[in-house]
């Protein structure tokens, strides 16, 4: 989730009118910018993945112009190319793609600085895939000497002063002690070469994905800035360099393209700012959306979304997002204003039917809160050790590769442990404590799609309690159920030896009932006496369909 | 109170057998054989003639002493008049077996009530009708009994209930699935590219055992497509599509797979709902758990629309009892156009987001073989029982399971 911050004066002016707190709040959201935080002086938002071209305060800012009706959508179109970047083929296992632009005669202050860093980072981290899609260098072009190489190097190769240092390094040096080398070295894991980006003088401009060379450095005197976006994806990096340019040129300045020109020969010049066409039928606008608009309307809606028409709807080339027509139907959506649908139920009729097991299920509920059980919902997610350790028995569990915790790395493969963990947290409530779960449990099974299957069990607990007490509870459970079962004596570490038996169903073990076993409640810190039964709902539910 | 046994009645007539045996030897000493002819429980009497020192038994010969007073005939007759006696010779009498106590019959076990002021209310005294000459003590009724717990259902069970019944009503089918999924259904039949954010270990619970799952043969190449160059109008995501990385198996991270899981065998019109566990990568704290409830719901029909998504949204809030609700525009991979139900909560004075829906994107229903808008949505549920029940610790619910807690919460919601 992408949160932008925004200076409120500086929104207000590329934005043209002032506004109020109400409207942040209201209106905002409406066009699809939910309002995050609101103060004196910024304002944040959320931002969608969709629309990364709202990452950069001038593409809000011609969002929200569009929208309340006091812009209009226009065209974008670059000077041609004057310069050139090679394109070696020594980087094409490592980070094929670059694209660039040149921005001409531009004024920087202060907080167009800190937005144009804003959008970088924000880039990097969504669209860009923190940095593995998209990394984005900004530098002074002055400082530099046409044509650009790029290619890639062995890391000791090279050497140069890396952006925020007054001392050169190598490549490998930078991976290793400058701040950005450590936090994104991974992306350069497993290669021999990594890519670099020098000037005819030999000069380093940039270290992608890592870092640009402080030579370039962009600061309130620079006059023209160069730009180079380098990735895995050549569409992705084209949205994302038109994103920038086309914010730039609202500010007034101008793109100079550059020319691409790769060593077998081929070329592309960047960035391509035409407009996608998209044929959108009005009749599927108005059947998708439930609503009757025409097509002046409907030429009127995708305006105030950005959106040119001619015969077809042109796709500005900041918009990266629109895929489909559905897209451009959302946009109308948009535009004709979320609030402004009147919900309606449709005349479909259909029979609604709940799942036979769910009511079993509720029924067993039902009985369980008639003998004052309360129930309980313990977690799916839990520890090995609850599993197994804690239960004096071994399993093969589910197993999660890559919890932020042990305590929940594995599926719980029974109920018991979880029931005893409620237990333990509720010392302090009021005895006896009658309780019982009704939950999924989860096991290895190599017969299934996933290699993993399930099963619903049930699990009623009294502490203090004893055989007694608990034997009672089963057999009013199942006796309403309409179920003649019977115990045999067995052998379960989790239980005292001899208070402990299966339960059976014409000869089917169907659960277990017993009286805790000190040692497991021990480890669990439960200082009275737990008697418990659980079962099987899935084996009851299929024994009861068939009697 | 206590009566004459036959055996006193007896002796009040005869005189006590041990007076009745010195008579006879006062006349004549004789041997105990011969007085055992004339006496019939000669070892009472002469045990107690004996205690009592009225005969002597001299070689067999019982001679005679002196007479006896005779005093527990006395006290008989006091009994027999329905005087009081002293306690020692009750004992006395008891010991012989010549009185018994007397069973009291309920007149008079409720006589003593008469004219009383009552405690509790007893079957005597409804019987007898004697209550018609007590008073009963007024109690101070505002004072609450000792405190009791009903067996409840857990708060979310309750919702869960209440939510399946809402969606039962409405003409829906239940449906249920695996928490345990494959990536192919969690994600790629979504039209998530398998490089989005939310694939992410950081985000999505990868299985380490079991690690790999089969795909389905007969959608795998559709939705590969799908991903890799679109159709059905669509560009498509413009990437290599692995087999690999759809095969991962992961909690799923939401019940919209078992929705998608239902795509293909949809006969339109149909509704489907279906309510369980989803699973997120997050850090245990107040607002967050591992894993929490969705309700997910689908509707298939040649003629539902974007309204009538809103339509559903709106009717499952009213009967949950939000009044306000509004719809704002939100971003799902896989679904155009995307909504985010809002509440109005006036204690907050805000709107709280409640879950996401939208329809599906032809490029999630077309290679499943759905050629109608299908509406869905998938809701959260803690957070909506958080704000009914004023609870702020997400970690109640499963974490603690805190007794207090649950055994304090309302049936009624």
């Amino acid at each position: 989730m992408a949160i932008v911050t925004f200076d409120k004066k500086e929104l207000e002016k590329l934005i043209g009118i002032k506004l109020d707190d109400k409207y942040y709040k209201e209106v905002f959201p409406m066009i699809g910018a939910p309002l995050e935080d609101i103060n004196e002086s910024s304002v944040s938002f959320e931002i969608f993945p969709n629309r990364p071209d709202m990452l950069s305060i001038e593409g809000f800012s011609r969002a929200v112009r569009n929208f309340i009706g006091i812009g209009k959508p226009r065209r974008y179109i670059s000077t041609p190319y004057k310069i050139s970047v090679y394109v070696d083929k020594s980087i094409k296992e490592v980070r094929p793609y670059i694209v660039c632009a040149v921005i001409k005669d531009v004024t920087i202050d202060e907080k167009m600085l800190l937005n144009i860093m804003q959008f970088q980072e924000k880039i990097h981290e969504t669209f860009g895939r923190k940095r593995k899609k998209i990394a984005i260098g900004i530098h002074d072009y002055d400082m530099i000497k046409p044509p650009f190489y790029y290619k890639a190097v062995k890391p000791d190769e090279i050497k140069f002063i890396p952006l925020g240092t007054d001392k050169e390094m190598n490549l490998t040096d930078i991976l290793k002690n400058h701040p950005k080398g450590i936090s994104y070295k991974h992306l350069l894991d497993g290669f021999e070469k990594y890519p670099i980006l020098i000037d005819s003088n030999e000069n380093v401009i940039s270290f992608p994905p890592i870092i640009n060379g402080e030579l370039t450095r962009v600061n309130e005197k620079t006059n023209n800035l160069f730009i180079d976006m380098t990735g895995t994806n050549l569409d992705a990096l084209k949205s994302a360099l038109n994103i920038l340019v086309t914010s730039m040129m609202d500010r007034g300045f101008m793109i100079e393209s550059v020319r691409i020109i790769y060593d077998d020969g081929n070329e592309i010049v960047t960035p391509d700012l035409s407009e996608r066409s998209i044929k959108v039928d009005l009749n599927y606008v108005n059947k998708m959306l439930g609503i009757k608009i025409d097509n002046e309307k409907f030429i009127q809606f995708i305006k105030r979304m950005g959106f040119n028409f001619d015969n077809s709807v042109l796709i500005p080339p900041y918009r990266t997002d629109i895929m489909h027509p559905i897209d451009i139907v959302e946009d109308v959506a948009i535009a004709y204003g979320y609030e402004n649908f009147i919900p309606e139920l449709p005349n479909i009729f259909t029979i609604g039917r709940s799942l036979d097991k769910k009511e079993f299920e509720n029924v067993i509920s039902n009985i369980m809160t008639g003998m004052m059980f309360q129930e309980v919902r313990t977690m799916i997610l839990t520890s090995k050790d609850d599993q197994t350790e804690k239960m004096n028995v071994k399993a093969d569990l589910v197993e999660t590769l890559n919890p932020k915790s042990d305590d929940y790395s594995v599926c719980r493969i029974d109920l018991i442990p979880g029931i005893l963990n409620v237990f333990s947290q509720n010392k302090h409530v009021d005895y006896p404590q009658k309780i019982f779960e009704i939950g999924k449990v989860v096991f290895l099974d190599s017969s299934t799609e996933t290699g993993a299957n399930e099963k619903v069990l049930t699990c009623a607990a009294i502490s203090p309690g004893n055989y007694s007490d608990i034997s009672s509870v089963i057999n009013e459970l199942l006796k309403s159920l309409k179920i003649k079962f019977n115990i045999i004596p067995c052998e379960d570490k989790r239980f005292i030896d001899g208070r402990v038996g299966k339960i059976l169903i014409n000869g089917n073990e169907i659960g277990i009932i017993g009286e805790i076993h000190p040692s497991v409640l021990n480890k669990w810190k439960v200082e009275k006496p737990v008697a418990l039964f659980e079962l099987n709902v899935d084996k009851l539910f299929t024994l009861k369909l068939n009697q | 109170m206590y009566i004459i046994t036959d055996e006193g009645k007896k002796y009040l007539y005869e005189g006590l057998p041990e007076q009745k045996l010195a008579n006879i030897v006062k006349m004549k000493p004789l041997n105990i054989r011969d007085l055992r002819k004339k006496i019939k429980n000669i070892s009472i009497a002469l045990a107690w003639a004996k205690r009592k020192n009225l005969v002597k038994i001299d070689k067999g010969i019982v001679k005679f002493e002196k007479d006896d007073s005779q005093v527990e005939l006395k006290y008989l007759k006091k009994i027999e008049n329905g005087e009081k006696i002293p306690e020692n010779m009750i004992e006395i009498l008891l010991k012989r077996n010549l009185i018994k106590k007397k069973k009291e019959d309920i007149f008079s076990r409720a006589e003593k009530y008469k004219g009383k002021v009552i405690d509790n209310l007893n079957e005597d005294i409804i019987k007898t009708g004697i209550w018609k000459d007590v008073s009963f003590r007024k109690y101070n009724v505002n004072l609450l009994g000792k405190k009791i717990y009903a067996g409840k259902r857990h708060i979310i069970s309750s919702y869960i209930e209440k939510s399946r019944k809402i969606f039962l009503e409405m003409g829906f089918k239940e449906v249920d699935g695996s928490m345990i999924e494959s990536s192919f259904w969690n994600f790629d039949a979504l039209f998530q590219p398998q490089d989005h954010p939310a694939r992410e270990l950081a985000d999505t619970f990868y299985m380490k055992n079991p690690r790999e799952a089969i795909l389905p043969e007969e959608f795998v190449e559709k939705v590969k497509n799908v991903h890799e160059h679109g159709g059905y109008g669509s560009t498509g995501w413009n990437y290599k599509w692995s087999n690999k990385i759809a095969k991962k198996v992961i909690m799923r991270t939401h019940t919209t797979s078992v929705s998608v899981r239902n795509l293909p065998k949809l006969n339109p019109p149909e509704k489907i709902f279906c309510i369980g566990k989803v699973f997120r990568n997050e850090t245990i704290d107040y607002k967050h758990l591992p894993e929490f409830i969705q309700i997910e719901g689908i509707v298939a029909s040649e003629n539902v629309t974007f309204k009538n998504l809103l339509g559903y949204l709106k009717e499952f809030y009213k009967r949950m009892g939000f009044k306000k609700i509004r719809f704002r525009p939100a971003y799902f991979p896989y679904t155009e156009m995307s909504v985010e139900p809002e509440v109005f909560l006036k204690e907050h004075n805000e709107w709280i987001e409640l879950g996401g829906a939208g329809i599906f994107r032809p490029e999630v229903t077309m290679p499943l073989g759905v050629h109608v808008p299908v509406l869905a949505w998938g809701l959260g549920l803690e957070r909506f029982v958080m704000l009914k029940t004023g609870l702020n610790d997400i970690r109640n619910f499963y974490y603690k399971n805190d007794l207090n807690v649950l055994r304090e919460m309302p049936s009624w919601l």
